[in-house]
């Protein structure tokens, strides 16, 4: 076990941790609740990554003058060293991306609604599924984000903080504050009107849009949430990895997610969190396997992306509802039954007081 | 620069997607479960070619049966162990979509892993191979020479598509099946036990997956991940059939193979678009289909039209 | 004064099969209106085509002078027509409470407001009260908190209408609101919809295939067969309409 970092294994869980469970929950959102089939997550994932590593790289490079092609050795070197100087740059450019991938992924996610308007869950499933595939093959070959070399040295927000643990301990702690948002906002609409009507779409559209419900624009807004979401966990990944590759928002990625919804229970965001808990600490575990043993006879990842595709179709078969089953949409109206239920009780007490006494 | 290559490569290219699409649109329009570990099945079908023909003494007559079976078991496989069970536990139609996707991700995987022991165990390049067929003669006709492949895979392609076809309006399996299709809830009545119509649909159009990755075999490389490269012609070409209609299938299917061999090269000599942007083709035919002319029922559409301006006075 | 409804020579195909053929019908503000006829006859498809579920092949529908045909389903419903569907459509997993407290549109339900409880507690409280009511009209007192689908067909049909009912429509299209309902139910949910029609003006459309019941209740009949429309009229001459017989008996 020499040369084993724990602190590092679990300080860089708690990162993983946090984007995941941003991602699970936002698929949760849309799918879990909505009934959308979001086969194509990482593409938003992606859209928010993408977004931060280039807005961030030319930010730096162009304020300071520098017209380095972005993915250049000199860009790079020139990045490291303009990334510790000016802290309130670093941390505005990070609150820039936050608030710029959340739009621009929202934005591309709420016009992904249009094709689906006319079709149903199956179609719209492929659709983006294929959607998320152009993207990394558009990003692959496209030139002015690196293509395959992908996007290298973007300045981390907080790459001006000496030692490498308090560097990776404040990351840490700005994911894991993004997630509490993220989870108060999910949780906070799930248990009120509007997640009741999201519960309505998922179990039927067509009787929901009969009640007056434009379901097409509330989809669209939901689609805009949950993709925005994704966008904010590629951005702290695009941060906290300082590099992104094309091929690392492979199709895979957006089944590990639901793999977590579904494992840590459909309709519940507690659920998505403590699913996407246990996945990425197995995932960490296998990095870590991987690092301890180097010639294992199989490839490590492989049997990650097994093991989700085992996770995905054991849960469906033999606990469908998932870990955490789904509750009702607990709004103060249940109140209303309450005093009833309260009103029955005490008349059925007085009752038998009544014969009680009698005898 | 147009040449009888690429039109060689249309006719093949559009067979395979044909082929394959055939398949999906049927089992999605008799078993209504979109599968997307359909391509898992393109892609057995693709390495069986390869693995049995190691040796360099492969018939095509042998391995297409052995091909077309290993197709079908293994798509009957998934109904019986997964998609069966969870019909009988009520899941909704996203949720067996769920369940194939995970099938889908576990096979690929598998396929790297036996793969990557095979190659190691057998020292041979089994990562990016192709099948050792005696194909090598070839037929010349109109001034052009056809390769053995090229022959094969078309006599291949006919023959599925003629069985295909008198199976489905001949046999009374296929007239349940059409039925089922059409209306399953009428089907009930025929007297067919609608499990034994499923496992039916299964074996063909799993044996049809597999074909059509024999047939890509024939002319070009296989990976783990064939079938999942083809996934999004595939899918374009079925859309443009409305998942319905087999005709328009197979239009469809060449509509798309022409433009990626015949079109492409004209754009890439003209505008100097990538070649490697071939996939956005399909997936804008896809968009465009879905926006413009959504296929037939679309599969509980909701009853929404979109308009600019709200008709009324 | 104009009828609340118009349907003017409304046709509708579906590959070879002419469902509605030139269909043309008109119903008063504050009547009761039934429709019938054997299976198959276009029923339910008039009533998809009135409430915006297809547009009409050709034709025109009118509701409150207004051309709705070619309009979407919620923007139809939000102009106070409301429909029940002949198998109900309830959200199978959610509570009978949240089934009917969902309709009424509300500032809860925006993406916005939605996580502070505060800007939505008042008008949600306002809502539970009239479904409250309603709940108790209908009967369902008790079943509250059980699953939509843990109901009874009874139930269920009793609670698609009330949905409907939540929010102020002026015309109900109800498809068999009485099916699986046992006939004293049925009957007080008749009884109920004529106090409705009494109290507020309400308007009735209703595809029912119990005559013995219907025709207790309805002003004015319209049957169809085989897409056309065969016959019209109080609900005793009509059913003694030969080719009324001769309909359902060829049926
Ligand atoms: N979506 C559809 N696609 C094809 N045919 C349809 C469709 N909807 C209805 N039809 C056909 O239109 C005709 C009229 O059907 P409809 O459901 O309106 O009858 P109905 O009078 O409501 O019958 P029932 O009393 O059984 O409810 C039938 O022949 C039916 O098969
Ligand atoms: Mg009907």
């Amino acid at each position: 076990m020499i040369g084993f970092d724990v602190t590092g294994f679990i300080l860089s869980w708690l990162v993983f941790f946090s984007i995941y469970s941003i991602l699970s929950i936002s698929l949760n959102l849309e799918t879990g609740l909505t009934g959308m089939a979001n086969f194509g997550k990482v593409a938003f994932y992606a859209l928010g990554a993408y977004f931060t590593g280039y807005v961030s790289i030319e930010f730096f490079l162009r304020l300071h003058g520098l017209d380095y092609p972005i993915y250049s050795t000199d860009a790079i070197v020139a990045l490291g060293k303009l990334s510790v100087e000016q802290p309130s740059l670093n941390l505005s450019v990070f609150l820039l991306t936050l608030v710029g991938s959340f739009l621009f992924a929202g934005v591309i996610g709420f016009l992904i609604m249009l094709p689906a308007l006319r079709v149903g869950p199956a179609f719209f499933g492929i659709t983006v599924l294929s959607f998320g595939e152009m993207l990394r093959i558009f990003l692959r070959h496209y030139k002015p984000v690196g293509a395959t070399y992908g996007l290298v040295g973007i300045p981390h927000p907080l790459a001006w903080v000496g030692g490498t643990f308090s560097k990776d301990l404040g990351f840490a702690l700005i994911s894991l504050s993004l997630l509490a948002i993220t989870y108060i906002y999910a949780q906070r609409i799930t248990n009120s009107p509007l997640g009741r009507l999201l519960k309505a779409i998922r179990d039927d559209e067509t009787a929901t849009l009969y009640l007056g419900k434009n379901v097409p624009l509330v989809k669209g807004k939901v689609l805009f949430i949950g993709s925005g979401m994704a966008g904010v966990a590629g951005c702290l990944y695009a941060y906290y990895l300082g590099s992104i590759t094309p091929n690392a928002f492979m199709p895979a990625v957006t089944f590990e997610v639901w793999a977590m919804m579904l494992l840590g229970g459909v309709g519940n965001n507690r659920g998505s969190i403590l699913g996407a808990a246990i996945i990425t600490f197995l995932d960490r575990s296998t990095a870590a396997l991987n690092f301890l043993f180097p010639n294992l006879i199989i490839d490590p990842n492989f049997i990650r992306w097994m093991l989700v595709g085992v996770i995905i179709v054991v849960v469906l078969l033999f606990k469908p509802e998932g870990i955490i089953k789904e509750e009702y949409v607990w709004t103060p109206a249940w109140r209303l039954l309450e005093a009833k239920a309260e009103a029955r009780r005490k008349a059925f007490k007085e009752l038998i007081g009544r014969l009680i006494k009698r005898r | 620069m147009l040449t009888p290559v690429e039109l060689v490569n249309t006719v093949w290219i559009g067979s395979v997607y044909f082929i394959s699409a055939a398949g999906l649109t049927l089992s999605y329009r008799v078993t209504r479960i979109l599968n997307f570990a359909y391509t898992n099945i393109i892609t057995l079908g693709a390495y069986l070619a390869v693995i049995l023909t190691l040796n360099g003494t492969g018939n095509l007559l042998v391995l297409i049966p052995i091909v077309f079976v290993a197709g079908s078991l293994l798509a009957m496989g998934m109904h019986y162990f997964v998609f069966s069970r969870l019909i009988s536990l009520k899941a909704t139609p996203l949720m067996l979509m769920a369940s194939s996707i995970g099938i889908w991700i576990f096979l690929k995987y598998v396929y790297y892993g036996i793969v990557g022991y095979l190659q190691r165990a057998w020292k041979v390049g089994l990562y990016q191979a192709t099948p050792n067929l005696n194909l090598d003669w070839g037929l010349k006709a109109y001034g052009m020479e056809f390769s053995g492949a090229f022959v094969a895979s078309i006599a291949l392609a006919a023959a599925v598509i003629l069985s295909l076809y008198l199976f489905l309006t001949k046999t009374k399996m296929g007239k349940a099946l059409r039925a089922v299709a059409d209306n399953p809830s009428l089907a009930e009545v025929s007297g067919i036990p609608s499990d034994r119509v499923m496992y039916v649909t299964w074996f063909i159009a799993g044996g049809l997956a597999s074909l059509s990755g024999l047939m890509w075999a024939l002319f070009s490389i296989v990976t783990p991940e064939v079938g999942d490269n083809l996934i999004l012609e595939i899918f374009a070409v079925s859309v443009i059939g409305g998942l319905y209609s087999i005709p328009l299938t197979a239009l469809g299917a060449y509509v798309i193979s022409g433009a990626e061999n015949l079109l492409m090269p004209i754009l890439h000599d003209t505008i100097g678009l990538e070649v490697s942007f071939r996939p956005f083709i399909a997936f804008f035919t896809l968009l465009v289909v879905i926006l413009i002319k959504p296929p037939l029922g679309a599969a509980g559409a909701l009853p929404y039209r979109f308009r600019l301006r709200r008709k009324g006075r | 004064m104009r009828p609340i409804l118009e349907v003017k020579g409304v046709s509708k195909s579906f590959g070879g099969v002419r469902a509605l053929d030139k269909v043309s019908l008109s119903i008063e503000k504050g009547s009761i209106v039934g429709l019938i006829g054997p299976n198959g006859s276009g029923k339910t498809t008039l009533f998809n085509v009135i409430s915006g579920f297809y547009p009409p092949d050709e034709g025109e529908v009118y509701f409150e002078g207004m051309r709705i045909d070619g309009m979407n389903p919620n923007e139809i419903f939000r102009l106070g027509l409301v429909r029940s569907f002949q198998n109900p459509r309830l959200f199978q997993t959610m509570s009978v409470w949240e089934n009917v407290l969902v309709v009424p549109k509300q500032r809860g339900e925006s993406p916005l407001l939605a996580p502070f409880r505060s800007r939505w507690e008042a008008e949600e409280m306002k809502i539970g009260k009239r479904g409250k009511g309603l709940i108790g009209v209908f009967g369902l007192n008790g079943s509250e908190r059980k699953r939509a689908s843990d109901l009874s067909g009874g139930q269920m049909k009793l609670l698609e209408s009330l949905r409907g009912m939540m929010e102020g429509g002026k015309l109900f299209l109800l498809d068999e609101p009485a099916a699986g309902v046992a006939p004293r139910l049925a009957n007080e949910i008749f009884g109920f919809i004529k106090r409705l029609r009494e109290e507020r003006g309400l308007t009735f459309f209703i595809i029912e295939h119990r005559l013995e019941i219907l025709m207790n209740y309805v002003d004015y009949v319209y049957v169809l067969h085989n897409g056309r429309l065969l016959a019209e009229g109080g609900p005793e001459e009509v059913v003694k309409e030969r080719k009324v017989i001769d309909a359902y008996i060829g049926d």
